[in-house]
This record gives structure tokens, C-alpha cells and sequence, in this order.
């Protein structure tokens, strides 16, 4: 088989994440282990600590390898890591693995919904400061990304909770299921990313509406709008892959306080309680699965800007020459003739 | 739907007319197979032609002229503007960038309009064609197109006329097309909005782009990126005729353009233009394309036209004081070469510079390429050598490695007394004696200092004239020295024009009391008079501080003003040497030659009737090709 490019670019690139990945474990490991707090306390639970007997303390050391020298244990819970093995929790007892595989499909709901609210809703303000022909419009539009950024989400979730449940009641407060229950969620989560792609896409318009090629397409008879949507929003977009990741840190660091807000099942949820009670495991493999979804959003984006961006493309070899071919005299016949 | 062959026999009528030409002129629609990156000379040129022949009955039978009638329908008058002027609002006050500026244009001529940066002649056209944003307080007496009136005309009514009466081919600096998009999907779009249907639409584009020497086949899958400055410019014509204008406004259309293919992109505009008999206007401030290519000429300085009338009579008898400063200043090849207040001894010293086999090679295996090959060089104390080529022949990096600033492949030689082997190591002690000045003086000043503090600059760096008074005098001095007046010194570079910023890179370039100074283009971003100036100062400066120059430009006209010695590049080759008079009066390659042909303002009259072209190639097929192309265009227009 023949080694492409691409193909060299995507090894690199996994191999750039499986590092990432490592170093995140590794640094989530030494900093939970140098903080305060005895594990074999959590395990036992709390205050009951003084009840159990030294033979249960000793058990639990030897289960969780705790009575192991510093090295030992990092060696030992990394070759379990790389099975896909990170332990399991101090409080329920249950694997890593699974608790976050069963918190996923929540966050997942939540963070396709938000996302999907702000990319619409974003896309729809650059477009309509950009089109507008009234400067106070503009100049509204223009500022409400500062606004949606600045505010915070915990805020916005008590804030849309108290009017839209309880002074409205048009969605129950808690225990709602389904579509009611993902609304207003997903619309605190989307407030401040709908926020950001709107600022960077404002800010791309207006520099791709400045471009030489728009003076071409109006002169050459295309309508404001149309020269809008099918050039100026083209090349815009390219920006916002540049925000991929940033986006991504977003949803997943919203998703914590939202998920709290509104006292949803997600990974949020499960990273904030395994937080507070000190649950070492899960907090790894929490750390572990977001540092993943890192990695995967940069290697598609670094995959995406090749398409979107033919620039970016590496470039044709010299084999490709077929395509290209004179359909005129040279310079010299040209002029000498 | 109109008659057909009454329209065309009319707009033919109408070309010749005016050119006096018993011959529509269609004499070569160019294209270049040097612009083509990568070149198989073997492959598909008939299919272009055949395809052209075919669609010109199928687009006929889509009737598109009964939507878009041509041009000849529409009246003499192609534009009609009159007592045009223009204010743009600014903090002091509005600004009024054109003053009462009449334009008429009739079917099938050819004005131009000249003017230097700032004489308003890019707003009068971005007006004709609709084009000026809304911020702009526009009035005229009269505005026409075609006999319609486009006076205070709405978004929409523009929309039938941009594209489809009125083309516009704007300067290609890179970015006027969409890079993201192919450029037969934006071709195809502009079609769309002309009414075009999907499978007409693609035929159409087939046949623009062949009547623009690109390839139907290939080109519109590719990005623009993947074009060159002369292809790219071509896609602009392409999308500018798509739509069969009677007008075709073109702002500066190949100013970025190497000459030998700024010379391939008018005459295929002209020939575009001529054989569907619609109007042109072009934009330039080049008065040599003024006297090949236009039948009037509007000479326009700060936003009013001072003289118009028939080119003969404009350029030859000059009527108004500034059209004769700006013929006088414009450099011509046939001018005598500016002299010099003393002329030295041809035998004095050892050369400034002597260097041979001067090679640098970049990219390794199968992709190397020589950037320089085999270059000798050998300039003369006190003397000025001219090293001309057309962009990517190797004349930076010539000067690059001299000055050590490129580690040199081979070579051996010296630099102002320095061993070229060992230049890179020294490169420091010889940047004091040796100083580059480069094109874009605003580039090149640092916008937050001063005039004086970038003057000072290298003072500082080799830490001559130490102390504040001392280095404050050698800055009025050195300002003197490229006069200009000792209050510039505390002023910003934006304050400056361009002609002042260029002055200061050259007084910073003098501050270390050089003995060799390497100009880099150092004139071509100037309007023409500034040129001028600028050229008179540096060989003043020659004359007073004995400097020797190694001058690079890629016009010839102005290398010819001001070289004793020169070199002709190409591919990283020299391709001609010796003194400059004999070199461009007495070209010996073809290639000289063929970039001396390419000057503007050096067209014989015959040549533009295109005579001279069949008569001296009769054998040469892509001319009969080209022909084909160029009428099946306007046939199939119809």
C-alpha cells in the first residue's frame, strides 16, 4: 500500500494524542495523589472510618494497592489504563469505565442539542449584522456576543429555571424527561457558544465582505444576499473551525454546571460529585475521557481543513501533471510574432 | 428575438470604423504556456476548438439574446456620464475625491483613462459601473448605460445591468476570486444569475474560458491559488465577458502583471472587446498603455479630467501643463538615458563587485531548483548595473547573495573587497558598507518611529556618531542630503507620501556612509512623476557620494533611464549582458527581445490593426485557433 499524505498526517497525529492522553494521566495522577485526603477514608465512608476494624483498612490498601510504594502504584494503575481498566469508583463501588459510558448518552443529548441551538443561532446573528443596512441594528447585534460571553451559566440556568418553571410554569423544574426536560438546558449551554461563534463569525464576515473577489461577484451581477451565502459565509467558516477546540472545552466545562443546575444525569454531573467526594478513579478517567475528546475534535478538524480549505491542501505532485497542459503560445512566440 | 446577423454585421462595421482596420482584429487571443505551472506541451489543444465550434450552435439555440439583447441594440452611447462628482464624508469634513467629470463612451471605443494614484479615475469607473459603496454622496448630471438611466438606481436595477451590460475586470493583487471555491463553480454562478440553464451555463463557461486561452477542460476544477498572476487575470475577464457586456470597464487590469504578460492580457481584452464590438474602458497610470491601446484618452489629476481627446492628439500635442509633465516624466525606451552632472572615468579602480559561477539551489532531489545558475557579475566603482527579468528570474537572490545575506552554492569572487566563500560570516561588516533599499517603503519604515529615529537607526546598530548631537546632525544632514525639509524628521511614516517615504529609506540606507547601494524596485509602487524624481535624486546622490548601484527592476524602461551596465535574467540565467544601450536598442536573444516588444507605449500603429502579427506568422496555427474562439464567442452570444 501506498503512503499517502493524509495518511502520514493522521499517523502523526494519533501519535500526538496517544502523548496527550499519557501526559494527561500522568498529571492527573501525581496532582490527585499529592492532595490531602486518605483514600481508605473515602472508601469506608466518611466519619463511619473509626467503626472499621485495621483488618478492613488493611484490606482495602491491598485492594487499591495503597500499601505500594509511589512508583508501584502509578505502574500499576497505568498498565490497567491501558486496558481500558481505570479502576473503580470509591463510592459506588462501580467500574470507571462504565459509570462514564452510562453517564455519556445524556451528555451527549445535551451537548448536540446545545451545540446545534448555538451554530444556528450564531450563524443567523453574524448574518443579520452583516446584511443589515441599519447601523443601530448592527450595533445591537454586534454586542450581544460580549453579553452572552460575560454572563454566567449557572446564572442563566437559575435565571431561565425561575421564569420559565416556576413563575411560568411551562416546564416542570426537575424530573422532566425527554425534549421538555433538554430545553432549557441546552439553551443555557448554548447561550455563551452561540455567543462565541457569533462574534468570530461576525468578525470573519465583515474581514471576507472587505475581499477583493466581493467587488468581482457584485460587479459581475450577483445580489448582496447571495454574495452573502455563497461566497463571504464560505470563507468565513473557516474561522470557526479554528474554535473547534475551544468550543469543545466549553461544552464539556458547561455541561458540569449545567448538568448540576438543572440536576441532570450526564458525565457533568458525575465529574462534580466525583470531584466533591474525592473519588479519585472516576476524577482520572473523567480527566482520561475528556483529554480524548480533545484529541479526536483536533485530529477531525486537522482532517476537516484540508476540504474546506483548498490552500491548506498539500500540494499536487508533480505526477498530477496530466491535468495541466498548454492551451497557448509562450511568451516568447507571443510576442515575437 | 432580434435578428442575429444584422447585429453582428453591425458591431463589426462599428470595430472596424473606429479602428480603421479592414481586419477585425483578433489577431491573438494569447494565452501562455509559460504561466501554466506544470506544461505538457502534447496534450488535447484541438479539443478547446471543437468545443467551440459546438457550443456556439447550442448556446444560440438556448436564446439567451432574448433576454440579454447585444450590444449594438442598445445605441451608440455605451455610458453616458456627465458633471460627475464625488464627496466621501470624513472627520474633517466631506472630502471631494471627483470634481465634474464628464465620461461618454461610445459602442466599440476604447477609452482610457490615466491618472496617478489618488486622481480619481478608479471612483469614476467604481461609479459607471455602479460599484461606489453607500457612504460615498454621488451626483451627476446625466448617468446612461445603454441609454438607461442609472441615476439614483436601486440594488435591483443594477442587477440587470452588472454582468450583463457592464463588465468589470478589476486588478487581480490575489484575491479577487474566492479562494475557497473552484473557479468553474464561481463562473457557473455568475451564469446562473444571467438566466443561463444548468447545461448552458456549462457550455457557456467552456467557451469563455477558451476565449480567454484557459482550458475547459482542466481549469474549472482548480482553485484560484492554483493559477497564476496572468491566469487568474484571465478568470476575471472570463467572468467579465460572461454575460456579453456592451462595456467592459477594466481598473488596472494587469499592473501586477509581469510586462510580457501584461502585454498577452490587453491585447486579449482589446481583441475580446473589438470582435463582439462592445465599448472598453480602462483604468491605468501607465501613459505607454494609454498610447497602445486607446482611441481617446481622459488624463484625470485630483478628481478632475484636465485633458481628453483623440490618443494622437493628447500624447503627441499635449495641451495641458500637467498631461506634458507626466509624458515628460514617464520613462520611455526610446529616451535618451538620464545624464549625469559628471561623467567619470570608465577605468577607475578595482570593480566594486566581482563575482563568478554564482550558483544557490533550493529544494533538494527532483524538486530542486535553481534560484540563481552559473551568474557572473562585475560592477564597476562609481557605476550602475541594471538587473532585469520578469518575476521568479533570480534578480533578488542575486542581490541576496551579494550581500551575503544567502549563503551562495558556489561562486567565487569578491564583494567590496570581502571573499564571496565567507560573505555569509561577515555579513554584518559588509551591511555597513553595503545597504539594500527595498519597493515598499511604507513595509520597510517601522509605522510607531519617527523620520529622524529611523534614520538614527543604523547609527545606533554600528554605533557611529555617538551622542545625541551629533547623531541629530547627521540625521539633518542625511534629510537634506535626499531633500527633503529638516521638519519631516518628527514625523510619522503615514504623514508622509510615498515619493517622502521612499526618500527616508534611502536616507536611512545612507546614514552608514555606504559605498554600495542595492535597490530593490525602488521605484515601481511610485506614480510616474515621483519615478522620475526619484531617479534624478539617485543619480544625483551617485554623482555626489561616488556610490555604485546595483539596481533590480522588472521595468525596463526605467533600468534603460538609469543603468550603465546591464543584466537580462531568466530562470535564474543571465541571458544578455553589456551596456545598457546596446542590450535594449540591439537585443540579441529572443527573450530581450521579446521583453523589449512587451513595453508598453512601444507598439507600432500597425500593430494594432494586427497586420503585422499574421503577416510575419502566417504559418503559426494557434493564430487561426485563436480566431475561431473569438468568434464563435461573439457569435454564440447572440
Amino acid at each position: 500500500m501506498r503512503i499517502t499524505p493524509t495518511a502520514v498526517l493522521i499517523l502523526r497525529r494519533l501519535g500526538h494524542g496517544a502523548i496527550v492522553l499519557w501526559a494527561a494521566y500522568t498529571l492527573s495522577f501525581l496532582v490527585l495523589f499529592v492532595l490531602p485526603g486518605d483514600p481508605v477514608a473515602i472508601i469506608l465512608g466518611g466519619a463511619d472510618q473509626s467503626t472499621a476494624t485495621p483488618e478492613q483498612i488493611q484490606a482495602v490498601r491491598e485492594e487499591h494497592h495503597l500499601d505500594r510504594p509511589f512508583l508501584v502504584q502509578y505502574a500499576l494503575a497505568l498498565s490497567g489504563a491501558l486496558r481500558l481498566d481505570f479502576g473503580t469508583s470509591y463510592a459506588t463501588g462501580m467500574p470507571v469505565v462504565q459509570a462514564i459510558v452510562q453517564s455519556l448518552p445524556s451528555t451527549l443529548g445535551l451537548a448536540t442539542a446545545a451545540l446545534a441551538l448555538a451554530v444556528v443561532g450564531g450563524t443567523a446573528l453574524a448574518i443579520i449584522a452583516v446584511r443589515t443596512q441599519r447601523p443601530t441594528l448592527r450595533n445591537i447585534l454586534a454586542g450581544l456576543p460580549g453579553l452572552g460571553v460575560a454572563m454566567p451559566t449557572f446564572w442563566v440556568g437559575l435565571l431561565l429555571l425561575q421564569v420559565f418553571s416556576f413563575r411560568l410554569g411551562w416546564i416542570p423544574a426537575l424530573g422532566a424527561d425527554g425534549f421538555l426536560g433538554l430545553v432549557l438546558p441546552a439553551i443555557t449551554l448554548a447561550l455563551p457558544l452561540g455567543a462565541m461563534i457569533g462574534q468570530v463569525l461576525l468578525t470573519a464576515l465583515d474581514r471576507a465582505w472587505a475581499e477583493q473577489f466581493v467587488t468581482t461577484f457584485r460587479a459581475a451581477g450577483l445580489a448582496r444576499t447571495r454574495l452573502l451565502l455563497t461566497h463571504a459565509l464560505r470563507v468565513a467558516s473557516l474561522s470557526l473551525l479554528s474554535i473547534a477546540g475551544v468550543l469543545t472545552g466549553n461544552l464539556l466545562s458547561g455541561a458540569v454546571v449545567v448538568e448540576t443546575v438543572f440536576t441532570r444525569n450526564g458525565l457533568g454531573r458525575l465529574a462534580e460529585s466525583a470531584v466533591s467526594s474525592q473519588d479519585i478513579p472516576l476524577v482520572q478517567g473523567i480527566v482520561v475521557f475528556s483529554a480524548l475528546v480533545f484529541v479526536v475534535v483536533n485530529l477531525v478538524t486537522d482532517l476537516l481543513y484540508p476540504l474546506v480549505d483548498p490552500r491548506t491542501r498539500p500540494a499536487a505532485r508533480p505526477s498530477s501533471r496530466r491535468t495541466a497542459r498548454p492551451v497557448a503560445p509562450t511568451a516568447a512566440q507571443e510576442v515575437s510574432a | 428575438m432580434t435578428s442575429t446577423p444584422i447585429l453582428f454585421a453591425a458591431s463589426q462595421q462599428a470595430e472596424q470604423a473606429l479602428t480603421g482596420c479592414s481586419l477585425v482584429s483578433v489577431t491573438d487571443v494569447p494565452g501562455t504556456t509559460a504561466e501554466v505551472p506544470t506544461t505538457t506541451r502534447d496534450t488535447a489543444r484541438p479539443t478547446t476548438h471543437t468545443s467551440g465550434a459546438a457550443f456556439r450552435t447550442d448556446t444560440h439555440a438556448e436564446g439567451q439574446a432574448a433576454a440579454h439583447p447585444g450590444p449594438a441594440a442598445d445605441g451608440p452611447v455605451a455610458l453616458g456620464l456627465t458633471d460627475l462628482t464625488v464627496r466621501f464624508p470624513s472627520r474633517g469634513g466631506p472630502v471631494t475625491a471627483v470634481t465634474g467629470v464628464d465620461l461618454e463612451v461610445q459602442a466599440g471605443e476604447t477609452v482610457v483613462l490615466v491618472g496617478e494614484s489618488g486622481s480619481g479615475k478608479s471612483t469614476t469607473a467604481a461609479v459607471a459601473a455602479g460599484l461606489l459603496g453607500t457612504s460615498a454622496d454621488v451626483s451627476t448630471g446625466t448617468h446612461t448605460v445603454f441609454g438607461t438611466d442609472m441615476r439614483g438606481a436601486g440594488s435591483r436595477a443594477w442587477h440587470g445591468v452588472r454582468g450583463t451590460r457592464i463588465g468589470y475586470v478589476p486588478q487581480d493583487t490575489g484575491s479577487g476570486l474566492n479562494p475557497v471555491r473552484t473557479v468553474g463553480s464561481q463562473i457557473l454562478e455568475v451564469l446562473a444569475v444571467h438566466g443561463f440553464a444548468k447545461d448552458a451555463a456549462r457550455a457557456r463557461m467552456r467557451e469563455v474560458l477558451a476565449a480567454v486561452g484557459l482550458d475547459p477542460d482542466h481549469h474549472p476544477g482548480r482553485h484560484p491559488h492554483e493559477f497564476s498572476g496572468g491566469q487568474r487575470q484571465r478568470v476575471l475577464i472570463a467572468l467579465a465577458i460572461a454575460g456579453d457586456p456592451g462595456l467592459v470597464i477594466a481598473d488596472e487590469p494587469t499592473s501586477a502583471l509581469d510586462v510580457t504578460v501584461q502585454k498577452q492580457v490587453l491585447d486579449l481584452l482589446e481583441d475580446l472587446v473589438a470582435a463582439r464590438g462592445a465599448a472598453l474602458v480602462l483604468i491605468t497610470h501607465d501613459l505607454g498603455i494609454a498610447r497602445d491601446r486607446a482611441d481617446r484618452i481622459l488624463v484625470m489629476e485630483a478628481g478632475r479630467v484636465v485633458e481628453a481627446g483623440a490618443a494622437d492628439d493628447v500624447l503627441s500635442r499635449p495641451q495641458h501643463p500637467y498631461t506634458q509633465k507626466l509624458l515628460a516624466a514617464a520613462p520611455g525606451l526610446t529616451d535618451a538615458p538620464r545624464l549625469r552632472a559628471v561623467q567619470e572615468d570608465t577605468a577607475s579602480g578595482a570593480p566594486a563587485v566581482q563575482v563568478s559561477g554564482l550558483t544557490r539551489t533550493f529544494g533538494t532531489g527532483t524538486q530542486a531548483v535553481a534560484a540563481v545558475a552559473d551568474v557572473d557579475v562585475i560592477i564597476r566603482p562609481g557605476r550602475t548595473l541594471g538587473i532585469v527579468g520578469e518575476s521568479g528570474s533570480g534578480k533578488s537572490t542575486t542581490a541576496r547573495l551579494l550581500l551575503g545575506l544567502e549563503p551562495a552554492d558556489t561562486g567565487t569572487g569578491t564583494v567590496l573587497g570581502e571573499e564571496l566563500a565567507t560573505l555569509p560570516r561577515r555579513v554584518r561588516v559588509l551591511s555597513r558598507r553595503a545597504r539594500f533599499v527595498h519597493q515598499d517603503a511604507t513595509a520597510a519604515l517601522d509605522p510607531r518611529f519617527t523620520v529622524a529615529q529611523s534614520i538614527a537607526e543604523p547609527l545606533r546598530g554600528f554605533r557611529l556618531f555617538g551622542g545625541k548631537a551629533a547623531r541629530t546632525a547627521r540625521v539633518e544632514e542625511l534629510l537634506s542630503l535626499v531633500a527633503l525639509p529638516a521638519d519631516v524628521a518628527h514625523r510619522l511614516p503615514r504623514e508622509l507620501s510615498g515619493g517622502q517615504r521612499q526618500r527616508v529609506t534611502l536616507a536611512r540606507a545612507l546614514a552608514s556612509d555606504p559605498d554600495l547601494l542595492v535597490l530593490d524596485e525602488p521605484v515601481s509602487a511610485l506614480d510616474v512623476s515621483v519615478q522620475a524624481q526619484i531617479l534624478d535624486l539617485l543619480l544625483d546622490l551617485q554623482d555626489r557620494l561616488g556610490l555604485t548601484y546595483l539596481f533590480i527592476s522588472h521595468d525596463l524602461a526605467v533600468v534603460r533611464n538609469i543603468a550603465d551596465e546591464v543584466l537580462v535574467m531568466a530562470d535564474g540565467r543571465i541571458v544578455e549582458s553589456g551596456p545598457a544601450a546596446s542590450v535594449f536598442d540591439d537585443p540579441q536573444t529572443e527573450l530581450t527581445r521579446s521583453l523589449v516588444a512587451a513595453v508598453p507605449g512601444s507598439r507600432t500603429p500597425t500593430d494594432r490593426c494586427g497586420f503585422s502579427h499574421h503577416l510575419t506568422s502566417p504559418d503559426d496555427p494557434t493564430r487561426a485557433h485563436s480566431l475561431t474562439h473569438a468568434h464563435s464567442l461573439t457569435n454564440g452570444a447572440r
